[in-house]
Parts: structure tokens; C-alpha cells; sequence
């Protein structure tokens, strides 16, 4: 439980050290480029499928599998739209130190979920997805969307915007269960 | 001989009347039935847009027999689930309608996202 907390945590502060809108030091955001953009919304997509997957797996919660498959199907729909509209755009999707960091983060995260079982999981898994979405938000709406300069891309950006905020509702109201 | 034109005139008169009189009416009885068909209510349709993850509008006020129809125009799919499960639609993918006809009032949500709720007030 400790080891996952420490995790969680650690988690935590290194998406809010990334994506923190609130620095003073505008200059401390990572600046980046539309297919370094592209590569961070397909990555943070993907880690969350990658989530899902796990609960699906380990689950027998309905409302933990309820949720999870929600989460699988929609970020699935986003990385298809992503990577439709990147090949549209001739653009590649360019990985970079956001990328890295979120894969490094989720990798962590990932290994402490597969420790855990029973309701130990769910709450693992649930916080989680709290704490992951309110960062990927964050991220979205100060990062990714100001910074991007295809008017495409960024139309898709803020239509993603809505269902990472109800996901985090969803998510929210789950968590109720496993305090 | 005048007698007899008299009488043929006579039942051709006749003849004329009554058919002329059958006419009116059959025209009254088309206009009757015509009016009776305006008077009819027509259902309406509504139309709610799914878009943004929101019912758009998210309260339908119509009568009993109104028909509404889903339209998921967002990007990922929903659902319109009747909250007590009397009446579902299936998975809407971005793109799919769905419609319903009013037979009472119905709070309804998306099970694929919880936080989603509309309702029809059937007056």
C-alpha cells in the first residue's frame, strides 16, 4: 500500500512538474512542437488503454469494468482520430521529453497496478484514473492547446477536451465506492 | 306528341337534380373527411443532438406519441438509456441515430458515461 502511494505521488509530481500551468515561470513549460504535440496526446491516450486493459483483466468490480471499458473505447477513438489526422497533415508524430516522462511515469504505475488484487486494485485504479486525468487536463488545456499551431490539431484537442473532463466526473464518482 | 316531350323533359330534369344533388353530396363528405383529417394531430419530432458529451437539449417537452431522435454527433460513442432500463437504445457510434416514441415521461442517461442525463417530459 505504502509502495503505491510513494507511487502515485510520485506520479503526481512528475505530471504536475510538467504540466503545472500555475509556475510563475511561463518559461518552465515545456515548449513544444505539433508532431511533439501529436506524440503527447497519443502517448497519454495510450497509457490510459494500457490501464484499462489491466483493470479489464484483474477486475470484478462492474463499476471498475464499467469504467475501464468506457476509457478503453474513447481514448482508442481519439488515438484513431490522432493518427488519421497526423497522416492528413503529413505529420509525425515526434517523441520528446514529455512523451518519455509520461511513458516513464506510466511504467511505474502500471507494475504497481499488476501488484495488487481484490479491492486493493480498485482503489489503485481508480485513484489513478482521478489523479491522471486531472493532470492530462491541465496539460490539454495549458499546454498542448495554446501551444499548438495547426488549426486542425487543435480543433481536435478541444473537442477531446469534454470527455477527459466527464471521464474525471465518471472517475470521481466511482472513487465514492472505494473510500 | 307534345305530351310526350313534356314527360321526357320532365325525367331528364329529374334525372339531372338527383345526380346533381348525389354530388354535393359526395363533395360535402370529402370536404367532412378532409377536415376531419386536419383536425388530426400530427406527432412532432424532435431532434437531440449528442454532441460535446452533452444531450443537446438535455429536456424535451413533447406529447405522448412525438417521436425523438438521437443523433450522436460527437466523437466517441453514447448510449440512451431509460434510468429504470425500460427502454435502451443500443451503442451509438459518431454518426448513428436512434429514435423513440413518447409514451411517458423518462429521465434517461448514457451508460457508458454516467454523467450523462437527459430527459423527455411528456405533457
Amino acid at each position: 500500500m505504502k509502495t503505491l502511494k510513494t507511487t502515485l505521488l510520485t506520479f503526481a509530481i512528475i505530471l504536475f512538474s510538467i504540466f503545472n500551468s500555475n509556475s510563475a515561470n511561463a518559461q518552465e513549460k515545456p515548449q513544444l512542437t505539433d508532431p511533439e504535440i501529436a506524440s503527447v496526446a497519443v502517448t497519454a491516450n495510450q497509457i490510459d488503454v494500457d490501464y484499462a486493459a489491466i483493470a479489464i483483466k484483474k477486475s470484478s468490480n462492474k463499476d471498475i469494468i464499467n469504467f475501464a471499458k468506457t476509457m478503453q473505447t474513447d481514448h482508442l477513438a481519439v488515438i484513431g482520430m490522432a493518427t488519421k489526422l497526423a497522416e492528413k497533415l503529413h505529420v509525425t508524430p515526434k517523441s520528446n521529453a514529455v512523451t518519455q516522462s509520461l511513458l516513464d511515469g506510466a511504467k511505474k504505475m502500471k507494475s504497481d497496478l499488476n501488484s495488487k488484487s481484490g479491492k486493493a486494485f480498485n482503489k489503485a485504479y481508480i485513484d489513478n484514473e482521478v489523479a491522471y486525468h486531472k493532470s492530462v487536463i491541465q496539460a490539454v488545456e495549458t499546454i498542448l492547446i495554446p501551444q499548438t499551431k495547426n488549426s486542425e490539431l487543435k480543433d481536435l484537442l478541444i473537442k477531446v477536451l469534454p470527455s477527459l473532463k466527464v471521464h474525471l466526473e465518471h472517475a470521481l464518482m466511482v472513487q465514492k465506492n472505494f473510500k | 306528341m307534345k305530351k310526350h316531350y313534356f314527360w321526357v323533359g320532365l325525367l331528364s330534369i329529374s334525372i339531372l337534380v338527383f345526380f346533381s344533388c348525389k354530388n354535393t353530396n359526395d363533395v360535402s363528405s370529402n370536404e367532412s373527411n378532409t377536415t376531419n383529417e386536419n383536425t388530426k394531430v400530427t406527432p412532432n419530432i424532435f431532434q437531440v443532438s449528442i454532441s460535446g458529451m452533452t444531450y443537446m437539449p438535455d429536456t424535451v417537452t413533447a406529447t405522448i406519441g412525438d417521436t425523438v431522435i438521437f443523433t450522436n454527433n460527437d466523437i466517441v460513442p453514447h448510449n440512451v438509456t431509460e434510468i429504470n432500463n425500460h427502454w435502451a437504445s443500443p451503442t451509438l457510434n459518431p454518426g448513428d441515430t436512434w429514435k423513440t416514441v413518447v409514451d411517458s415521461s423518462s429521465d434517461y442517461y448514457c451508460s457508458l458515461h454516467l454523467v450523462m442525463k437527459g430527459r423527455i417530459s411528456a405533457k
